[in-house]
């Protein structure tokens, strides 16, 4: 794996609505840029080796990185790839729909659900929501939230941009009536 | 101290550009933190006064992040502020532009320089390339650097985001030389 950079963004929200919350909400994200696998091999028909090669690499530099990052438990997660010009949504897709990138988070905070996931292909200096859910419960409304990152100078068309998310808590001052099924 | 609504800290760890590798990766961070605007809407002349209890604390809570986020010494600062479009950019001019705010942000850096900086009014995800230079020495030319900033929700109208931004080292593959290593030169002829 070619890695350019690593870029963490953290967010703590003191204050929503004017009114202050008892605990500041943190949200973290780092992302890591790194060379298309695939570049300039054009279409390539089996992904599965260089996912192999790739994203258990990949998910052990973020998860970490992203729990230290957030400095508090864990309460919601998400996930991004986004595609430099040159190469195809399914190596994003490939890099991050895998077990073998998202158990390594999963493992370290004790999540059970499927991670969120933002995937596109876009410019450098592209912006992208992150959405996020509820580590073992993602029917948790308050928790239902979104981070945007924007990476000034990346990807570049034969770069992928993969992130990871979390975040301490749900929104600020969430105050929705709890989900639950219609009868 | 007016609680910010939202700080961002960015850390950007740069570990290879144009293809080339680095044994150092090179370290910058950002603290971005959105403030009522304490002049908004208010005719104002002596904008000097409140700074003196605003600035402070502020920049001490930034610096905090900021030379935690960097986690070594810093070669290189800038600072930056973003005017919400509903107060002058004078305002955040006061701010950042006194010794109650930069001295506290020399203090941490260990530095001595001027501390570059751009000034801005805008909406709320203005992108900003803040101004850096050499702690001790600001004409260091392989320290001249821009880092990107932006908040996409700050700052509102009523608000400034203020900013400071640490570097651990210049750029990645610095390589332009210095005024010591720079050939003679007469600009005469070129008088514009």
């Amino acid at each position: 794996m070619h890695l350019r950079s690593i870029v963490t963004d953290v967010y703590e929200t003191l204050v929503e609505g004017g009114e202050p919350l008892d605990t500041p909400l943190r949200v973290a994200v780092v992302s890591a840029v790194i060379r298309n696998p695939w570049a300039g091999e054009g279409f390539v028909a089996d992904l599965n080796p260089g996912i192999a090669a790739t994203a258990p690499e990949l998910g052990r530099l973020l998860a970490p990185r992203v729990v230290e990052a957030l400095g508090a438990p864990a309460e919601a997660y998400g996930k991004a790839a986004i595609v430099g010009l040159d190469g195809d949504i399914e190596h994003g897709s490939g890099l991050i729909h895998t077990l073998d990138f998202g158990d390594h988070l999963r493992t370290l905070i004790g999540a059970t659900t499927l991670l969120p996931a933002v995937e596109k292909r876009a410019h450098a200096g592209a912006t992208f929501d992150i959405p996020m859910k509820h580590i073992t419960d993602q029917t948790t409304r308050s928790h239902h939230q979104s981070v945007e990152v924007r990476l000034a100078d990346a990807p570049h068309p034969d770069e992928i941009v993969v992130s990871l998310a979390l975040s301490s808590g749900g929104r600020p001052h969430a105050r929705l009536t709890p989900y639950a099924p219609r009868p | 101290m007016t609680t910010p609504r939202v700080i961002c800290v960015t850390r950007e760890e740069v570990l290879s550009d144009a293809g080339r590798s680095t044994e150092q990766a090179l370290v910058r961070v950002a603290v971005a933190a959105a403030i009522r605007n304490p002049w908004v809407g208010r005719d104002v002349d002596d904008l000097t006064t409140e700074v003196r209890v605003l600035a402070p604390p502020l920049a001490q809570t930034m610096m905090r992040r900021a030379l935690d986020a960097l986690g070594g010494p810093v070669e290189a600062f800038g600072k930056a502020v973003v005017v919400g479009l509903a107060g002058e950019t004078e305002h955040g001019d006061a701010l950042v532009h006194n010794p109650f705010f930069s001295n506290v942000v020399r203090l941490g850096a260990a530095g001595t320089s001027v501390i570059a900086s751009t000034e801005t009014r805008g909406p709320a995800g203005t992108s900003l390339a803040v101004p850096l230079c050499h702690v001790t020495a600001a004409s260091t030319r392989s320290h001249y650097q821009g880092m990107a900033v932006r908040v996409p929700d700050a700052p509102h109208d009523d608000e400034i985001l203020v900013v400071v931004a640490l570097a651990g080292g210049g750029r990645l593959h610095s390589r332009i030389g210095d005024r010591t290593t720079d050939p003679d030169f007469d600009p005469t002829p070129w008088r514009p």
